[in-house]
């Protein structure tokens, strides 16, 4: 899996829409491709931008749109920030 | 070519004096009748997959795994539409919809594509979750009425690889619109893919097997009310107490939706570490389901025991052998 980094949510949702184009979504059962996901983490470089789930296998496969060189591997460290609550 | 068995159409069509041992292909729910008993007559059915039987399910009596106790949801990966095969995509291919085989039309839904399952074939069908542990999960859309005495869950499930407070079923609290804190009530896993009870005081209890092998297929049951909780692996137990629980702490803890694969991370793998989660079948109770144990707390009757000697036999998991590493 891998993701593309944006600065604005409003980016993500652009280029997410996009891709639903490209894959013919909203289609029964299915209404979007992905949400917009903000990065958390605060040791993460990427702390306070944006990104989403580029899926690079299955049903809703979509690295092809993408130019390879503006991609970066999935981190789910970029969503959780410490331990869960005790 | 004629078959080499005698048939009839359906039950209606059976013989009506048969004599016993007398044994026949069913037709129309493709089964293997025996006539057991001349008088009545009284017939056995025998199929494949041992089909499990309840009050308002595909099967409602006559399979070798029959209880009385009906579900209040059952998803089961071998039939995507809840009734049978011809709904199942090809391998691959994301669900958005495991619907419901309960006959209560809780269908689990996911309508965001990433975060949809594929059907997989893993020795068994299952669906199987996005490689992410931020990523993937289905809402069942119900919640128990106020007023029951607690849960029961019952899993056929591959863990993901590795994961962190995943819940794998899970039930939102009152008021949460999904599972989000790590002990949301239902079944969890944690590193090393141990199974863990969360519990209905919104805590945890780990099961005692903490050795066994992350990619193993393994049947999990957890269940919890007033004075008794358990997490059965296989049939062997791996926690047991018997903690009180007020009506106002079991409603509060069922408050929500169901959902499976979602919980303070999901049921899916992180990234760097290989393929997420697979859901074979799962049942969820309300209440408590009936079960006896032998001197060692191990599982060894009741209708618990049907469902998970059940999964057992359909996947070909030893119930009395978790897997350990």
């Amino acid at each position: 899996m891998k993701a593309k980094i944006f600065n604005t949510s409003a980016k993500a949702a652009k280029s997410i829409s996009d891709v639903e184009t490209a894959l013919g979504i909203p289609q029964p059962g299915t209404d979007k491709y992905a949400d917009a996901m903000e990065i958390i983490n605060p040791e993460s470089s990427y702390e306070g931008k944006f990104t989403f789930p580029i899926l690079t296998e299955g049903t809703w496969k979509c690295d092809q749109l993408f130019t390879p060189s503006d991609l970066v591997d999935w981190d789910d460290d970029w969503f959780y920030s410490g331990e869960p609550p005790e | 070519m004629a078959s080499t068995l005698l048939t009839c159409a359906n039950t209606g069509a059976r013989p009506a004096t048969p004599a016993l041992g007398d044994t026949l292909y069913q037709e129309d729910t493709n089964q293997i009748i025996v006539c057991s008993n001349a008088t009545g007559p009284v017939w056995k059915t025998y199929e494949a997959n041992g089909e499990l039987a309840y009050p308002s399910g595909l099967y409602t009596a006559g399979t070798p795994y029959v209880i009385t106790t009906q579900p209040d949801m059952h998803y089961d990966g071998s039939r995507i539409n809840g009734a049978d095969a011809s709904g199942n995509p090809a391998i691959g291919v994301a669900i958005s919809s495991w619907e419901d085989r309960s006959g209560n039309s809780r269908d689990a839904d996911q309508a965001t594509g990433a975060d949809q399952g594929s059907f997989v074939k893993m020795g068994g069908y299952g669906v199987r979750m996005p490689s992410s542990s931020s990523l993937g999960f289905y809402d069942t859309n119900h919640t128990f009425a106020s007023g029951s005495d607690g849960m029961t869950v019952i899993v056929a499930v591959t863990p993901p690889n590795y994961n962190y407070y995943a819940g794998v079923v899970a039930a939102a609290k009152t008021g949460n619109p999904t599972p989000t804190i790590f002990a949301d009530a239902g079944i969890m896993m944690t590193t090393y893919s141990a199974a863990y009870l969360a519990n209905l005081v919104h805590g945890y209890y780990p099961s005692s097997y903490t050795t066994i092998s992350r990619q193993g297929p393994r049947i999990i049951t957890v269940l919890d009310g007033d004075g008794d909780q358990k997490v059965f692996e296989g049939t062997q137990v791996g926690y047991t107490n018997t903690a009180s629980r007020t009506p106002a702490d079991i409603d509060d803890a069922l408050g929500g939706d169901w959902f499976l694969g979602e919980g303070y991370q999901h049921f899916g793998a992180t990234a760097s570490n290989g393929g997420g989660g697979i859901f074979y079948e799962v049942l969820i109770f309300r209440g408590l389901l009936g079960y006896t144990v032998d001197g060692n707390g191990d599982l060894d009757g009741g209708e618990m025991n049907t469902v998970v000697n059940y999964l057992a036999n359909k996947y070909g998991i030893p119930a009395t052998h978790p897997y350990e590493s």
